[in-house]
């Protein structure tokens, strides 16, 4: 495998693909080609590159992990397909719906897979939360949330200059894929939308959004707050059941089921259950990182695992480009909602959009 | 133009080179997410799809004469309906597109280790019941039954001409040697390994390249529906093994041990699975079929096919001196 681009997140790519018995790492790219050797001299790489078309022709890696700024993954992912690769691709997949379906199509020409490294899905606590929905003991999903908050001391610590801070849009662009498609997965095909919130803050960045998400039979609600705090990292799922609120801060779930008990006891357990869950879970949490089993962005490295066994036993990806293409089309309507004049009519005609209906109010 | 399944594993790359050395233009099926390296360059034509796939199946048969079908899971991990999708609804699937397709022969690969064990002191021929007990035996030898047997029905109602082959345990150049089938190590035993089961038993071994010759010769001369026995000669265990250490390939040094010894840790394994619910490897079956010796009569495969080892066993050990290719790595 070869990774392209030499930033953190390819160094979170490079630190768990090393350890897959199979894998074995080639090369680096980035364009920056200092930063390109000083990445491979630091982590034993063999060989750097300033050039992907180089890289793909000198190594012929048969996976490439594009882990550059987002308006340059459909030209890179291209160049990596139709050099022989397979991508795995950094969130968000592309920068427009067109450019997903690009990719999609070079992939289905030159029979290559495309991963997005939606890695959230596989954090520890959600795929918990997926094992649970997918047994089906939360009956059917009629509603879900997704929360997504800024790090205070994340985003104060993004260097000057990062693309995630470049323009009004770019903190949407970094953190809104994680609750548009954690929500997502766990309603099925998003069909409209609807979005409200206040447009560009004072500092010229967007700072709170809410979107309203319709897919077959069941909602969503996604929220994107870099107001609130402590900063939020949720999903919570209702299912006919029950409903399980998983928190990715703490990596902790709880779960509360329909209990056939007297009214007075289910009050009590009602509390007591989920407090007895959140003990487990953080006792668990602090046995993992007493014994150094917890890493940082778990869910890009069983991502990674995944995608790699998949390609072995001729599966598909485990987060494929139509999942990938979802995604941006939602970030695409938010923007353009925001780009647009708001209108105070709701009953406004809906627009028609490339991913399925819309209605703005 | 001819079509090859399973290009990328072992006997699938061993037959892409001899069916180019004769000039025969090839096609490969292969997974979508390949590693094009592990593709034989012989390939003159590659189409990306899965053996599920109605259209990717409906373009790799377009046109084609001759349909090689090697694919096959035979990896020991996975599920039972992983087998049954990749070596039973799979080889179904094939055979339905070639023959909506006009393909004329369908060479099937399929297993010498599908019959029954109570094959009592008789020659093994191709008309040997299937053994009735094969799923005791593992996913693996289940599939491959069932897929036989689905072959042979399909090509006795079709136009399409199915001849199968049923090769041994392969072995040759770029494999890991074959050690045994039950056999472990034994730890800091420089090279000892306990090996369950009689140095006379006779192992089915049928090196890669007299296997491909038999399923070139299958596809030109073998008889419709036919079944052929493909196994190299009368190999004992303690011959073959004799002569990897020997001729430096391996540096084996079995101890043979009775299956007898093993009886009590395959009834504990048995049990413990029947209170666990998780499967162990090792059965009472398993052991007793793993530790057999059983001749197989190849004279169809001889007289039909005109095949016969070009590789004795000297020559076949000698082979393995070309170590495995490092093509499994993903790279």
């Amino acid at each position: 495998m070869a990774l392209v681009g030499a930033g953190r997140i390819s160094a979170v790519h490079h630190g768990y693909a090393k350890n897959i018995p199979t894998a074995r790492v080639v090369g680096v790219c980035d364009a920056d080609r200092d930063r390109a050797e000083e990445f491979a001299r630091e982590r034993k790489i063999p060989q750097f590159y300033d050039d992907i078309e180089e890289l793909l022709r000198k190594e012929q890696p048969n996976i490439v992990h594009i882990c550059t700024p987002p308006a340059t993954h459909a030209t890179l992912a291209i160049a990596a397909m139709e050099g022989g690769a397979n991508v795995l691709v950094e969130k968000p997949m592309a920068m427009s719906v067109e450019d997903c379906d690009r990719m999609i199509a070079t992939a289905e020409r030159y029979g290559r897979r495309i991963c997005v490294d939606h890695n959230r899905l596989f954090d520890p606590v959600i795929l918990k939360a997926r094992n649970l929905v997918d047994s089906g003991a939360l009956g059917e999903i009629v509603s879900v949330e997704a929360l997504q908050g800024v790090n205070p001391v994340e985003g104060g610590g993004t260097p000057q200059g990062h693309w995630s801070v470049s323009d009004p849009f770019a903190p949407l662009y970094n953190l809104g894929p994680h609750p548009l498609y954690l929500a997502a997965h766990f309603l099925g095909p998003v069909e409209k939308l609807k979005i409200v919130g206040q447009p560009i803050g004072d500092d010229g960045l967007l700072r709170e959004i809410r979107v309203l998400l319709e897919s077959a039979g069941a909602y969503g609600y996604v929220t994107f707050s870099m107001g609130a705090q402590p900063y939020l990292n949720h999903v919570n799922v209702f299912g006919t059941k029950g409903t399980l609120r998983a928190n990715l801060n703490t990596m902790a779930m709880t779960v509360e089921k329909v209990r056939s008990l007297p009214k007075m006891v289910a009050k009590f357990t009602a509390n007591l259950e989920p407090a007895a869950q959140l003990v487990g879970s953080t006792v668990e949490t602090v046995l993992a990182v007493a014994l150094r089993r917890m890493k940082t962005y778990p869910g890009i490295g069983q991502n990674i695992r995944r995608f790699y066994t998949s390609l072995d036993e001729g599966e598909p990806a485990p987060v494929d480009g139509a999942a990938g293409r979802q995604n941006v089309w939602l970030l695409r309507e938010i923007e353009d909602h925001f780009a647009q004049p708001a209108t105070s009519d709701p009953t406004s005609p809906s627009r028609s959009t490339n991913g399925g209906d819309s209605w703005n109010c | 133009m001819e079509l090859l399944t399973g290009c990328t594993g072992y006997l699938g790359r061993h037959l892409a080179a001899r069916l180019a050395a004769k000039e025969r233009s090839l096609r490969a099926l292969v997974r979508v997410g390949t590693d094009l390296q592990r593709i034989p360059s012989e390939v003159d034509e590659t189409v990306f799809g899965s053996l599920d796939d109605p259209s990717a199946l409906a373009r790799a048969t377009h046109a084609i004469d001759t349909v090689y079908h090697v694919a096959a899971r035979v990896s020991s991990g996975g599920s039972r309906d992983a087998f049954e999708r990749d070596n039973v609804r799979a080889t179904e699937n094939l055979l339905e597109a070639a023959e909506a397709a006009g393909v004329k022969r369908f060479v099937y690969v399929s297993s010498a280790g599908i019959y029954g064990s109570d094959a009592s002191s008789d020659d093994i021929v191709e008309s040997t019941p299937l053994d009735p007990a094969i799923e005791q035996r593992g996913a693996y030898a289940w599939s491959k039954a069932r897929a036989d047997d689905r072959v042979r029905r399909f090509g006795e109602a079709s136009s399409l001409e199915v001849v199968i082959i049923r090769p041994g345990i392969l072995y040759g150049a770029e494999a890991k040697p074959f050690l045994g089938r039950l056999s472990f190590p034994i730890p800091r035993g420089k090279g000892r390994r306990i090996v369950v089961g009689s140095r006379d038993n006779l192992l089915p071994l049928t090196h890669v390249d007299n296997a491909c010759d038999a399923i070139i010769l299958a596809a030109e001369n073998g008889a419709r529906c036919g079944a052929y026995n493909v196994i190299d000669g009368d190999t004992t265990q303690g011959q073959y093994l004799a002569l990897l250490a020997d001729s430096g390939v391996q540096n084996v040094r079995p101890v043979y041990v009775p299956p007898a010894l093993f009886h009590p840790l395959a009834w504990g394994c048995e049990v413990a699975t029947r209170l666990t619910g998780r499967s162990l490897p090792l059965t009472r079956y398993k052991l007793k079929r793993a530790t057999e010796s059983l001749r197989y009569d190849t004279s169809a495969a001889r007289d039909q096919l005109g095949w016969q080892p070009s590789l004795d066993l000297a020559a076949g050990v000698d082979s393995m001196r070309t170590p495995p290719t490092s093509n499994d790595a993903a790279s």
